[in-house]
């Protein structure tokens, strides 16, 4: 009886944790994301060799954010992150046009490997506030979601320096992760679209 | 879409190398903006090579301003490599810091506001060829929202302010349904601009004389030159192009460049019925002063694919193939006389060039893709037709002969 409470209690109030990795191209913001979400500053970035790892609460779901590089010679070594993993959060530069079909292909790669096929799929679009970028609806276009199949994915416009986007899209990850939770984690959703 | 981005090992190692030579100049062995030495990383589209902290500097500026790469761990187009050849840090800062005080103190400033100083206001770049920045002055509202032309496209800019004739009103509004064969002839009456007049610049090495004497007139021919190469690079795999915005030059200012938008329909319905091919052979096929963007519903779903030509505000329906949206840009832009069909397939074969260009080697038949590329872009389409068979023709045998033959 009292384990049933305690159960309970933990269902509205304990913390989870939830592993979640970050990826996108060069230059996409993840560092400064990271940083905003984890101390609510923009720090000046250095581009990342290695990776970052930052712990993030928000309403009662811990995330612990992993923040890889992501240089053309780094990319290969994303895989290593995917083992275990809830969530991917892949940043987009909104206005680099030129190499969206790159995202797309990386992105594309990351989602069709065995350890992520269960993960839940957040896209950041970001640097919204700059004038000419692509809204959230092309990024959408451009990485392909529209033709994902039994994955949950959301995609958020963003802007990392204001951190306007970030919480919404924490949002969706924690409801998700708690729905999956209840589900029982085994079985793949459809599109939240 | 994504073809360009394939660089084989080879030309990987080769680039690498080209690199590592690069850094060793001794222009290079510093970084182009706080004087660390030994830089590692590098701006491609200004072509400079900076130090780790600089580039992080760099990155938080946006690309449309400066796009960084790093020079061990990227890898890297061969019109990078060919820029970053031309350029490098000692040319790249003779242009932005011109103006600068010569026992200027750069530490003082901080190196993050510098940075910002020096290429997004441009407070020290050299003011004849960087006025094209401020005072592009727009008449309607499309224009107001473009971006800052970067080094190479405000030099370009500056050639096409000089030469275009001036151009008159017109009347705006109006629908034109691409499916019915007795539509309203919509030949525009202002576009008489005489592109081939334009196109000797590029063609012709001598022609180069028409930049106005200066100091940067020997810089000015090489980015000119190279300047095909990033027009290339970047049209070929983005969507939608880079906006272009020519400016008012002191001599031209009654002979303004007319700016014109298309915004093709992307919304689900013009999408289902082919929007997407209409947007990237308008992107393919659209001369210097017209803009192509995707854009929300027209709402006009049932004759769609929709498209809006700006700042007439005229809607064509109903162009949903690449033939059909040929034929609307040579309708709209080019001379008479010229044939859709031509141009289709001079955009096609130049396709097929980049791909081989791509694969194979890319200095010599680089010219000859570029010319068709610029001559596609201005409206002569049976000249970049031609050029475009020369570059295919040249693509499997590159000797030192072709090389000869060519110029």
């Amino acid at each position: 009886m009292g384990q049933a409470f305690r159960k309970l209690f933990d269902t509205f109030f304990g913390n989870t944790d939830m592993r979640v990795v970050m990826l996108g191209l060069d230059a996409a913001g993840k560092t400064t994301i990271l940083y905003k979400l984890h101390i609510g500053e923009v720090l000046s970035t250095v581009p990342t060799i290695g990776f970052n790892v930052e712990k993030v609460q928000y309403k009662n779901v811990i995330f612990t954010v992993w923040d890889v590089g992501g240089q053309e010679k780094l990319r290969p070594l994303w895989r290593h992150y995917f083992n275990n993993t809830d969530g991917l959060i892949y940043v987009v530069d909104s206005l680099d046009r030129e190499r969206i079909g790159k995202a797309k292909q990386e992105f594309q790669a990351i989602i069709n490997d065995p350890f992520m096929l269960s993960s839940v799929i957040l896209v950041f679009a970001n640097k919204q506030d700059l004038r000419g970028a692509m809204t959230p609806m092309e990024v959408c276009e451009g990485l392909g979601l529209f033709d994902l199949k039994n994955r949950k994915w959301h995609i958020q416009g963003t802007c990392a320096l204001k951190g306007d986007g970030l919480y919404e899209g924490l949002d969706w990850l924690a409801s998700t992760l708690k729905e999956r939770k209840a589900a029982g984690f085994s079985s793949l959703g459809t599109s939240s679209f | 879409m994504n073809g360009k981005a394939f660089v084989s090992k080879e030309l990987n190692a080769k680039h690498a190398k080209i690199l590592e030579g690069l850094l060793k100049l001794p222009e290079n062995r510093e970084c182009a903006d706080c004087r660390n030495r030994a830089p590692r990383w590098a701006s491609v589209n200004l072509g400079i090579f900076i130090c780790m902290q600089c580039s992080g500097i760099h990155r938080s500026l946006g690309v449309h301003i400066s796009k960084v790469r790093s020079t061990t761990l990227d890898t890297w187009l061969p019109e990078q490599i060919s820029f970053m050849q031309f350029i490098g840090n000692e040319k790249s800062n003779k242009l932005w810091e011109a103006e600068m005080p010569p026992n200027f103190d750069r530490s003082k400033l901080g190196i993050d506001k510098f940075i910002r100083a020096k290429y997004v206001e441009k407070r020290w770049a050299s003011k004849d060829e960087m006025q094209s920045t401020s005072n592009g002055g727009s008449r309607n509202g499309i224009l107001k929202n473009n971006r800052r032309l970067s080094l190479e496209e405000s030099v370009l800019a500056n050639h096409v302010a000089q030469i275009l004739p001036p151009t008159t009103t017109r009347a705006r509004g109006g629908f034109i349904d691409m499916q019915k064969k007795n539509s309203p002839p919509f030949k525009r009456p202002s576009s008489s601009v005489d592109f081939d007049n334009l196109l000797c610049i590029y063609d012709d090495n001598q022609a180069f004389s028409t930049v106005p004497p200066s100091s940067w007139a020997t810089f000015d021919c090489m980015i000119i030159h190279t300047y095909h190469n990033v027009l290339l690079s970047s049209r070929h795999v983005a969507p939608s192009p880079p906006v272009k915005r020519c400016r008012l030059d002191w001599r031209a200012k009654a002979q303004r460049v007319e700016q014109m938008e298309i915004r093709v329909c992307s919304n689900r319905t013009c999408r289902r019925q082919g929007s997407f091919q209409t947007l990237e052979t308008l992107c393919g096929v659209a001369p210097p002063n017209v803009t192509v963007k995707s854009c929300g519903c027209l709402g006009r779903c049932g004759s769609g694919p929709n498209l809006v030509v700006l700042p007439d505000g005229l809607t064509v329906g109903h162009c949903g193939t690449a033939a059909r949206a040929a034929e609307l840009m040579v309708n709209l832009f080019a001379e008479a006389g010229h044939d859709p069909k031509a141009c289709m397939d001079a955009l096609a074969l130049r396709k097929r060039a980049d791909i081989e260009f791509a694969n194979r080697n890319f200095t010599q038949l680089n010219f000859c893709s570029h010319r068709s590329f610029v001559r596609l872009e201005l409206g002569n389409y049976s000249g970049a037709l031609q050029d475009a068979e020369e570059a295919l023709a040249l693509a499997p045998r590159y000797t030192e002969v072709t090389q000869i033959l060519l110029f």
